[in-house]
């Protein structure tokens, strides 16, 4: 499970994150719904290590990602949203050294390694022999998934993470996660697709300027909130009403 | 049978490499194989031919100071050898470090997992001190053997040698680790590119100035007759450990005066390695997040930006030369990226300064004792080896990270691509061309006390905006618009930079003959007509290379 207590980060005069406090239980998928700038990727960052907090803590099943971040680390999977890679290694070599850091050795890797590459329908000649620079989109996010899971993590963290992937392979995917979930393991769906959210996640807990705003089950939520959808709940919370009468009126001064 | 099948099973799981072992290994591929997007195995062989190349070249570059041994004392020889290998490898070895240390989305790769930032530095500067040490034994392959003759060598010298270079190429690596890792920390991001642009440019502009200066400086004196260690040279890195391999091996020279400098190459490495690794690489993971981070350290920019730009594309004599609308905003692209984008910085300035400095050099280099006319002469043919500059400047613009963007020219209703040409390439003339031209030619007639180097530049100042067209007839060029992979392509970049020599130094060449026999006014009115003819010409073979629609 995660734990998040006051976890605060600061950019210069600007606040990012402030005094987020928040439970994500395992077992569930819970979605991270915000819109730009509020705050979710700096939290997912801080809550992975890759950023220090100036105040507060994440705590991954218990282990304080700052002060023990090594055992934290191995205990989570993170898809981050730009879904880089090393464009010189080919898929497996990159692959093999993600698993080597996490302290699989190549015999185990490689076959969890063709277990994802079968659950994904890459091409295993592609993935032996092309350079990840010359991959599709799509390809290179099914190998960062691939990454992100090799080491069977306890909590899964995911930044957008059908970006780029085909219909088939995200339907596979949520099919995946939910498997993943009743197994027990922690995940976190950030996204700005909101009914993708709708869909996978049993909890969803929306951020705006850097605070959790509300968290709960979709429809839990929807009913406290007065909103018929989570689309509607998500503009009520987030202070953008009246978006269909601002989009008229930007259409109309467009076209005249 | 069972046994064996126990054996088999019962035998533990194999453990994986340590983390700094994989990063090690890592980092090694990534230095050789470049981002280069292609077929794994293809890419091998070049690779490995490119670095055979290298060590080639260091070993010719090496025989330089391994002429020198003979009747030199071990101590001075080794120096020498030194201040060769720190010069060239740790300069290669700068060029390669910004690449390694500063890769934009490395953090997202790496940073969550189990390895720490300074796991991952160790791992760099390991890597980076291993290639310099691999282009330093290069270098010294020569000087390994001719060191043996020395006044004062004994067989010593070579394990002696062999450590101290070690030594110094961690000292480099470190070093340059340090500097480095220190912009990182204390800069800002747009601070940083700037820095690490004009770090490499300086650095190139050392190492050409440095291969100029190297023979003149064994030639002296004070080095051949060399009898004690007096204080300034003491703050010369290559001095120190040359000390090192002297006490080991042998030498003529008083070895209580070498103690001291022996010492300092020891505690500087340490140092400069504890300084590099532990004291400030803790601070590396959170360097490499400001990196990626669109929110970080630097003061926020509060001004709006392009405003001067905006600006003075519409005044004269800019808004007379930009009439085309999309010319313009090619210009204004352009020119944004020459001075905003990192990685075109990156490349683009160091890539270009050898131009700019090498003619200036081979001008410098004769000094006060070259004759009048063969000053002249030299001028001549420096000028319009600008025209270099823009070749190579439009071939970098070709390239860039954000090549995908460009699928916005081919969506756009453009009837042509020459236009989006036209704006680069006059964003190249107006701020890197002429400006240089400008520079050298009043820095020749400040040398010079007169006025002709003014006249001798008219003839460049012709040739270098037809000459600029050249790009546009290899086929359809868009500024930005091809992986960055690709300006690493370079047989034909090669084969077009002889060509350019050539063109330069045949107008060069004509205008001071010219010059000599008094028909400088007509050569020039010729120039013009003919830089005429050629520029309609040009411009009509453009026309005629189709808009291609966007490659796969």
């Amino acid at each position: 499970m995660i734990s998040i207590q006051g976890l605060t980060k600061r950019f210069g005069a600007q606040t990012a994150v402030d005094h987020l406090s928040w439970e994500v239980p395992p077992g569930k998928i819970v979605g991270l719904l915000g819109p730009n700038g509020a705050g979710k990727t700096t939290t997912l960052k801080m809550v992975t290590g890759m950023l220090q907090p100036d105040a507060g803590r994440a705590l991954i099943c218990g282990v304080d990602v700052t002060t023990h971040p090594m055992e934290a680390k191995r205990l989570l999977g993170f898809v981050p949203d730009s879904g880089a890679v090393y464009e010189s290694l080919t898929g497996l070599e990159f692959l093999l050294m993600i698993g080597a850091l996490y302290g699989i050795h190549e015999d185990e890797a490689r076959p969890r390694i063709r277990q994802f590459l079968d659950f994904f329908e890459l091409d295993e000649q592609t993935l032996t022999t092309k350079l990840l620079g010359a991959y599709s989109k799509g390809m290179r996010r099914k190998v960062v998934i691939t990454a992100a899971l090799l080491h069977n993590p306890k909590v899964v963290l995911l930044d957008e993470p059908l970006d780029g992937l085909d219909a088939n392979a995200a339907v596979g995917f949520k099919a995946l996660l939910e498997t993943l979930a009743r197994e027990g393991k922690t995940i976190v769906y950030s996204s700005h697709v909101l009914d993708v959210v709708e869909r996978v996640c049993n909890r969803v807990a929306i951020m705006a300027q850097g605070r959790l705003q509300v968290e709960g089950s979709p429809q839990e939520l929807q009913h406290q909130h007065g909103a018929d959808t989570l689309e509607q709940l998500f503009t009520q919370l987030t202070g953008l009403s009246g978006l269909e009468a601002r989009a008229e009126t930007f259409a109309k001064n467009m076209l005249s | 049978m069972s046994t064996a099948a126990e054996s088999i099973t019962d035998s533990p799981p194999r453990r994986a490499p340590s983390p700094a072992k994989v990063l090690r290994s890592l980092f090694w591929t990534l230095l050789f194989r470049g981002r280069a997007a292609q077929q794994a195995g293809a890419q091998k062989t070049r690779r490995q031919m490119g670095l055979g190349l290298t060590m080639l070249i260091y070993a010719l570059v090496g025989l330089m100071p391994a002429l020198f041994a003979q009747n030199a004392d071990l101590f001075v020889f080794a120096c020498t050898l030194h201040g060769c290998t720190f010069m060239f490898a740790s300069l290669t070895l700068a060029s390669s470090a910004g690449t390694m240390l500063f890769m934009k989305e490395e953090a997202e790769i790496l940073l969550h997992r189990p390895v720490t930032p300074q796991q991952m530095l160790r791992a760099k500067c390991t890597v980076l001190a291993g290639f310099a040490f691999m282009l330093a034994l290069a270098l010294n392959l020569a000087g390994f053997v001719a060191g043996l003759g020395c006044k004062g060598a004994t067989w010593r010298f070579i394990p002696a040698h062999l450590f101290s270079t070690a030594l110094l190429m961690l000292f480099s690596a470190s070093s340059i680790v340090l500097v480095y890792n220190a912009c990182l920390k204390w800069f800002g991001r747009e601070r940083l590119d700037n820095i690490l642009t004009t770090l490499q440019s300086l650095l190139t502009i050392v190492m050409i100035m440095g291969g100029q200066i190297m023979p003149h400086v064994m030639q002296m004196d004070a080095f051949k007759h060399f009898d004690h260690v007096s204080g300034w040279m003491l703050a010369l890195p290559p001095l120190w450990f040359g000390a090192l391999d002297a006490l080991i091996s042998g030498t003529t020279f008083n070895p209580a005066s070498l103690w001291l400098p022996a010492a300092l190459a020891l505690l500087a490495t340490a140092i400069t390695s504890w300084l590099a690794l532990e004291k400030i690489g803790s601070a590396y993971g959170q360097g490499l997040m400001n990196l990626n981070e669109s929110a970080g350290t630097a003061k926020e920019r509060t001004r709006p930006r392009g405003v001067w730009l905006a600006a003075i594309v519409k005044l004269p004599p800019l808004s007379w030369w930009l009439r085309d609308p999309v010319e313009r905003e090619s210009f204004k692209l352009t020119t944004a990226y020459l001075l905003r984008d990192r990685e075109i910085k990156l490349r683009l300035y160091p890539g270009i300064m050898p131009m700019l400095i090498m003619p200036l050099a081979m001008l410098l280099s004769g000094g006060a004792g070259r004759a009048a006319e063969a000053s002249m002469m030299m001028q001549g043919f420096t000028t319009c080896f600008l025209c270099l500059v823009s070749l190579q400047a439009m071939m970098f613009l070709g390239c860039s990270e954000h090549w995908r963007a460009a699928a916005f020219f081919y969506v756009a209703p453009l009837r042509h691509w020459s236009p989006l040409f036209h704006g680069a390439r006059k964003a190249v003339l107006c701020w890197l061309s002429f400006p240089v031209l400008i520079l050298q030619t009043a820095l020749i007639c400040g040398l010079q006390r007169s006025w002709t180097p003014l006249a001798l530049s008219l003839p460049a100042l012709m040739f270098l905006p037809t000459f600029s067209l050249v790009t546009g007839l290899m086929g359809q060029w868009l500024p930005l618009s091809k992986p960055p992979e690709d300006v690493k392509n370079t047989t034909f970049g090669c084969l077009m930079m002889v060509a350019s020599m050539a063109a330069a130094g045949v107008i060069g060449g004509l205008a001071i003959w010219m010059w000599y026999v008094g028909h400088f006014g007509i050569f020039l009115a010729v120039e013009a007509l003919v830089m005429l003819g050629a520029t309609v010409l040009m411009k009509y073979l453009m026309r005629d290379t189709p808009w291609v629609a966007q490659p796969e």
